[in-house]
């Protein structure tokens, strides 16, 4: 029993990296498929908002690192 | 008389090494102690107490990766680490059951803890750091360890309190309520000891580490020693090749020394050049090494941190092995100041066991 939950506890694990990195691949396709396409606002829109959320990401972790969270 | 179980973690030698002088302080007040352990960890403290009962002990293996992919690859091993804790655990009950123990004490051992006998964490690390891009995981990793530390009665941190003197920096910070209650911050903890002698060595170069990292760093070193004057000794760090000396100029390059032998070297150095691995920084400041080059593992996240935290303090010079100028750096490691004077092992153990363990042994 406790080897079956070990096993099912690896594969939601995994699967869940699977999503991520399927769900990146898939954003990295839409911007190409953007850009080629020549539909330049719309790429222009989806690689700000990419851009504005690194930026959000990067500066909470620096927020949390000044006040001594992490 | 108690019976005390020590299980450190083989991780290095460095668990094992700090757990020598608590291990020497219960026999010497007349306990019994079993050390459970595996690998060379149970090697070196077979050699330090031949008299004492031992069990072998296994743990996981570490999921060091060969460049800067730690963080990736540690998170990939999580899953096949927990599984591996609850099968430690498992064990443990059986260890307890065949015999009777006071007292368990765990150095880093996640699955060694027991319901039935008071149990005592062993562990710098309250806190883990990681690169600021993971700040979701270091995160995350608070309310982990607040589970971890709930499993035990106490946890033992080879440091200062939180302040001036803290090694480990914000590493030893307790974040939770359950590691604030429980931490008793033992100050240093290591089985190297002052003695009397010249220092008549300029330079003692420790090359240690996992591999290929130790191979890469032995590579960079060798080639540059001969541009720096002085004579010195350079500690490969390979048991597993046969004990050779050899000579480069005034240089003596030695495969692997014993640890009897690396304590007499550090007494005799005047400068140290060492991976930022905690029980090194430990040894270097219970023999009072005001001059050290600091060489972090890359991709190894705390000895990183260490070496960035000792820069800010003006305590020891860091370097990243690809950046290495071994002339230049060693010049710049004169305008640190070292570790300020604190309190040495044989000192804090012994509050230590009057504070600490003798409440749960006496």
């Amino acid at each position: 029993m406790d080897n079956l939950v070990g096993i099912v506890a690896f594969a939601i694990f995994y699967a869940v990296i699977i999503l991520v990195a399927y769900g990146i691949f898939q954003l990295v396709v839409m911007v190409v498929q953007a850009y080629l396409s020549g539909n330049y606002l719309f790429f222009g829109e989806i690689t700000s908002c990419i851009g504005v959320a690194v930026l959000l990401y990067v500066a909470v972790g620096l927020w949390l690192q000044k006040t001594g969270t992490i | 008389m108690a019976h005390v179980l020590v299980s450190p973690l083989n991780w290095g030698l460095g668990h094992a090494t700090r757990d020598i002088p608590v291990i020497r302080t219960l026999l010497a007040h007349g306990h019994e102690v079993t050390i459970a352990a595996c690998g060379n960890a149970l090697c070196v403290l077979r050699q330090e107490f031949p008299d004492a009962r031992y069990i072998e002990y296994p743990d996981y293996p570490v999921p060091f990766s060969s460049g800067h992919l730690f963080v990736p690859k540690f998170c990939a091993s999580i899953p096949f680490m927990l599984q591996a804790t609850v099968r430690e655990h498992e064990t443990l009950e059986a260890i307890l059951a065949k015999s009777r123990y006071d007292l368990v004490i765990s150095d880093n051992r996640l699955g060694v803890f027991s319901s039935e006998v008071p149990s005592i964490f062993i562990s710098h690390q309250l806190h883990y750091h990681l690169p600021l891009l993971y700040w979701p995981a270091e995160l995350l990793a608070i309310p982990v360890n607040r589970y971890l530390h709930e499993q035990y009665d106490r946890i033992i941190v080879p440091d200062n309190p939180p302040g001036p003197l803290s090694l480990a920096g914000k590493l030893s910070r307790p974040d939770t309520d359950v590691a604030r209650d429980r931490a008793f911050f033992s100050g240093i903890l290591t089985g190297t000891r002052q003695i009397a002698c010249t220092q008549d060595l300029d330079y003692l170069v420790i090359i240690s580490g996992p591999e290929p990292q130790r191979t890469i760093l032995e590579k960079i070193i060798l080639e540059k020693l001969e541009n720096i004057g002085g004579s010195g000794v350079v500690l490969l760090g390979s048991p597993q090749s046969p004990k050779a000396t050899t000579r480069i100029g005034d240089w003596t390059c030695v495969s692997y020394v014993s640890t009897e032998e690396k304590a007499e070297l550090m007494n005799r150095a005047r400068c140290v050049i060492c991976r930022s691995g905690y029980t090194t920084l430990m040894e270097l400041a219970e023999l009072g090494k005001d001059r050290a080059l600091l060489i972090p593992t890359p991709g190894q996240t705390e000895q990183e941190y260490l070496s960035w935290y000792y820069e800010q303090k003006g305590w020891y010079h860091s370097q990243d092995q690809n950046r290495l100028d071994l002339a230049d750096d060693l010049e710049l490691s004169r305008h640190y100041k070292g570790f300020p004077k604190m309190s040495h092992t044989a000192e804090n153990v012994k509050r230590l066991y009057d504070e600490l363990l003798a409440g749960y042994l006496e």
